[in-house]
């Protein structure tokens, strides 16, 4: 039952169709050979008392002048019929008058005289007749026949059972191949369609309906929901393309905010340099400390609006790639001597790490980026450590067959609590609030720098124990996978002569 | 002293870049936009082009293709004035064929190291 439930549909139909169909013939079959057996029985029965009867009325003279001769000349007439294993006439007190014997067998042991009647006695009929002459009786005939005849029609009759059923099967089994396509086939086209939908995520296809019974009713219930299901799809994707709609204008309305606050902040910071510049010039030393908490101020201001700038601009998707191959070492002198102005203000010692092959060591991604990444993460130790110690370390590993590099970036500084190590990457927030008072800052870095890092295929990880140290590390692949190294940007990279 | 053509459409940080730069001792030509560049590049012939990206009538990265893909012109150095780093300008800039890129606001010990570079016969030339 187990393996019929587990078949396919059309296996199921087949089998039931034609389990049923052969019990019904079994059965049609059974009751035509029962009746058939007991009609031909009854049959039997008669032919063998007329038999009887007939011999009676021959051997009447014979059992009137006992001649028992001419009695065994009348019995020996059965001969005719082979079936007859033998026959017996008795006398009016019942003993034996004469026995006749089918050629062959043992000699015939007629059985004790009875009144008119046919038994069925191991596999042999036995009839007793008896002969009455003017309302006497003046004796019994008994004839015993085998019933040879009916095992071997019984035995025909098996075998054209046999054979009808199995000619009827195999009709019935042409038959079906086409015909359970009726049932079957709304099925397997619902189960395809199904299947379609879930694949190609297309929710517009239908299933089609064949007829207006349960299944052409399941069909317009599985049609019905795909509307709804479809309906909603229609909603949510509505939505999405309002929502992206509406973020990109965000991003779009920033970049340009950006843009438009960047160019009166050149003013402000180019004209207070320039004035700077005029007061060494003109030994106005006294006015310079306050040019240049001016030009602090604003180039303070313009990195705030770059790095809302940047984050709307990676957000709005605006950020291209620029995939080269590049040395490691020069790309890390050159942020390490740009942080460590930062680092030696907080009096803080920056250390590099750098593996044996660092001058051999190359990648092939985007070097702005992973600089910019990792310039936010080692001015973000330097500013957070104070009188500590600021260490870079760059380590070549290998992912699953494939080569990477981490950058880690440890330091001595406050560190950070779970709870805000959670939050770290998110947008606009700082381990505290009070962090932007103390140390400046957009919070945005840490932001910026997970989400170019992982357009490049890597991740940053942190690693922090109040008041102990935090390490970050930017973990990327060395080759940067599905863009292809730009070869022509790279020969314009090369300085003109 | 070398010549250099200032190209700039922001007029302020125009005048800021030209003022700064002929304190240095340069002598400074001036053009607000990509046509005016060209042209003048043929009349002065200066000796380096600093180069806004974003101007008007023609851009700074058409004007920079034009110059380099005239014999004439083409080995003037020309340095591009971006926007910062995460901007595609940069390399823009250099697929038209920018010698070099500096990131706005200009820090200006940066572009001098930078056209330093591309101008290291200097005293040569104040000899002549």
């Amino acid at each position: 039952m187990r393996r019929l439930r587990d078949a396919s549909l059309r296996r199921k139909v087949t089998a039931i169709v034609m389990i049923t169909s052969l019990v019904a013939l079994a059965m049609a079959a059974t009751g035509f050979v029962v009746y058939d057996r007991i009609s031909f029985r009854d049959g039997l029965v008669k032919e063998r008392s007329l038999l009887a009867d007939m011999v009676g009325a021959t051997s009447m003279a014979a059992l009137a002048f006992k001649d028992q001769v001419e009695g065994r000349d009348i019995l020996q007439a059965l001969r005719v019929e082979p079936h007859v294993i033998g026959a017996a006439i008795y006398d009016a007190q019942g003993d034996p008058f004469a026995i006749y014997t089918r050629g062959g067998g043992p000699p015939f042991a007629a059985p004790r005289v009875a009144s008119d009647r046919a038994i069925f006695q191991n596999g042999h009929l036995l009839v007793f007749r008896q002969i009455v002459l003017d309302g006497k009786r003046i004796g019994t005939v008994h004839i015993e026949s085998d019933l040879d005849e009916l095992q071997a029609r019984l035995r025909r009759y098996v075998a054209t059972v046999v054979g009808v059923t199995a000619a009827a099967s195999l009709v019935a089994l042409l038959l079906l191949s086409p015909l359970q396509g009726i049932v079957s086939r709304p099925i397997l086209d619902m189960v395809a369609t199904a299947k379609r939908i879930s694949d190609q995520k297309d929710f517009t296809v239908r299933a089609s309906k064949y007829g207006d019974d349960e299944i052409g009713a399941l069909v317009d219930a599985f049609n019905a929901m795909l509307d709804r299901v479809q309906q909603r799809d229609d909603e949510a994707r509505e939505a999405r393309t309002h929502a992206e709609t509406a973020n990109r204008a965000k991003s779009s309305f920033l970049a340009n905010m950006s843009h438009e606050l960047r160019t009166p902040l050149n003013g402000i910071i180019g004209y207070s340099e320039m004035l700077t510049e005029e007061a060494h010039d003109r030994g106005l030393e006294d006015l310079v400390p306050d040019l240049e908490r001016i030009q602090t101020a604003g180039k303070h201001l313009l990195n705030l609006i770059n790095d809302i700038l940047d984050l709307s601009k990676i957000e709005a998707g605006k950020v291209q790639l620029h995939i080269e191959r590049f040395d490691v070492l020069p790309m890390i002198r050159d942020v390490v001597s740009t942080v460590q102005p930062l680092a030696a203000k907080n009096g803080n010692a920056l250390t590099v790490d750098l593996p044996a092959d660092a001058d051999r060591l190359a990648l092939v991604s985007d070097l702005m980026k992973i600089r910019q990444s990792l310039w936010n993460l080692l001015s973000n130790a330097s500013k957070f450590t104070e009188g500590g110690r600021v260490s870079l370390s760059v380590r070549q590993h290998t992912v699953a067959g494939t080569p990477w590099i981490t950058f880690a970036v440890s330091d001595t500084g406050i560190g950070m609590t779970p709870e805000h190590l959670g939050k770290l990457f998110e947008e606009f927030v700082q381990a505290d609030s009070s962090t932007t008072r103390r140390y400046g800052g957009t919070g945005l870095g840490l932001a910026i720098s997970r989400r170019l890092c992982r357009q490049l295929g890597g991740e940053i990880t942190v690693d922090s124990e109040p008041g102990v140290g935090s390490t970050f590390a930017i973990h990327l692949p060395c080759m940067v996978e599905g863009v292809e190294e730009s070869g022509a940007t790279l020969a314009l990279l090369a300085p003109a002569t | 002293m070398p010549k250099l053509l200032v190209v700039e459409d922001n007029e302020m940080n125009r005048t800021m870049l030209v003022r700064r730069l002929k304190r240095l001792g340069f002598e400074i030509v001036e053009a607000e936009n990509g046509r005016d560049a060209v042209a003048a590049v043929h009349q002065h012939r200066p000796d380096l082009v600093l180069m806004d990206m974003n101007l008007p009538t023609l851009d700074g990265w058409t004007a920079t293709r034009t110059l380099k893909s005239d014999l004439c012109t083409a080995a003037t150095p020309v340095i591009a004035l971006t926007a910062h780093a995460m901007s595609a300008d940069r390399e823009h800039a250099l697929a038209a064929g920018c010698n070099d890129y500096v990131t706005k606001p200009i820090d200006l010990p940066q572009l001098l190291a930078i056209i330093e570079t591309f101008l290291p016969r200097k005293a040569d030339k104040n000899v002549q």
